[in-house]
């Protein structure tokens, strides 16, 4: 009356084919939990350069280099010296960009340095100090240097020495005076990294 | 002669197993005509070519004392709520007159005294292969 009938086992699951389904579910877990959070990638442009800059090294900016925060909303004026900065570090942001020059870090880094440092003045911002720009652009100019003209060391250091000793006002005529020699050996040194390399 | 049976235990037949949609009976109880629980089947003895089962392997545990015998399946109803084998033919008489299973071979005169316990005519001899 009764029957039962035998079979032949299934075969079971290749285990190599777990150990693939382990690896794989194993590499996405990875992902999934090392995967840059969205607070460690690039910050949008910076629209507001930090209040106070430290004078070595003036601030930190993560704004990508096409941001161009420094970029002068309007024309500066090239009578004052807030004016002679923002045409100077729109030169210096136009150079800092050339192929030879971008790609390298402390370049890259100093020229974020400088569009944030002078970020309020770009915005048009009286009460904002030109120390930290000055500095910025001398360290730019500094990097440049370093990176392409060992020739202009001496001059670069200079300038950074000099932008060291700048008080960021503009207010007195000794004051002006300084600056307007910063910006002078500014713009020296800035022609003569105009140039291509030596080597 | 009925031809020889290539009988195995499906604990044997590693690559075997009882087929889909069917009960594996080891474990179940065995019981007579009158419902009375007289044992438990401990094995399934296969006819490995045909890939059926032919005998109930099972510990009768009545009378005197404990008896290993082999039950043949076509003469087995399964419960499968009750988890029991039921086999009708199975009366008090058939189980003292059972004979035991050495669990070496299934002789010819096994398989007679199995069908004379069980009332059943004869009806040739099954050579079996040793388990």
């Amino acid at each position: 009356m009764a029957e039962i009938p035998i079979q032949r086992k299934k075969k079971p699951l290749s285990p190599w084919l777990l150990v693939a389904l382990a690896a794989l579910a194993l590499t996405l877990g990875a992902y999934w939990y090392l995967r840059p959070a969205p607070a460690d990638e690039p910050a949008p442009p910076a629209t507001e350069a930090p209040a106070a800059l430290p004078p070595a090294a003036p601030t930190d900016s993560l704004a990508p280099p096409d941001t161009a925060a420094a970029v002068p909303n309007a024309a500066p004026d090239a009578r004052t010296t807030q004016g002679q900065l923002l045409l100077l570090v729109s030169e210096l942001v136009t150079l800092a960009d050339r192929a030879d020059l971008r790609d390298d870090p402390a370049v890259r880094e100093q020229r974020d340095n400088l569009t944030s440092a002078t970020a309020r003045l770009a915005d048009g911002d009286a009460q904002a100090s030109l120390r930290p720009g000055l500095v910025a652009a001398a360290n730019l100019l500094r990097a440049m240097q370093q990176r392409a003209y060992p020739a202009l060391d001496e001059a670069a250091a200079r300038l950074v020495q000099q932008a060291g000793q700048l008080s960021g006002r503009d207010e007195a005529g000794a004051e002006q005076q300084q600056n307007h020699a910063f910006l002078q050996a500014a713009g020296a040194l800035l022609q003569a990294e105009n140039l291509p390399p030596a080597s | 002669m009925e031809p020889a049976i290539n009988l195995r235990r499906l604990r044997d037949l590693p690559d075997f197993e009882v087929a889909d949609g069917y009960p594996d009976v080891r474990g179940w109880a065995v019981r007579g005509a009158l419902g009375t629980a007289l044992g438990t089947v401990s094995e399934l003895l296969v006819d490995a070519d045909a890939e059926q089962v032919r005998y109930l392997d099972a510990q009768f545990v009545g009378g005197p004392g404990p008896k290993r015998v082999l039950l043949p399946l076509h003469l087995a109803s399964l419960d499968a709520e009750a988890r029991s084998v039921f086999i009708p033919s199975l009366t008090a008489a058939a189980v003292a007159a059972y004979p035991a299973y050495a669990e070496e071979l299934l002789t010819p005169a096994y398989a007679a005294a199995m069908r004379q316990a069980l009332g059943e005519a004869p009806a040739g001899e099954v050579a079996g292969e040793p388990l």
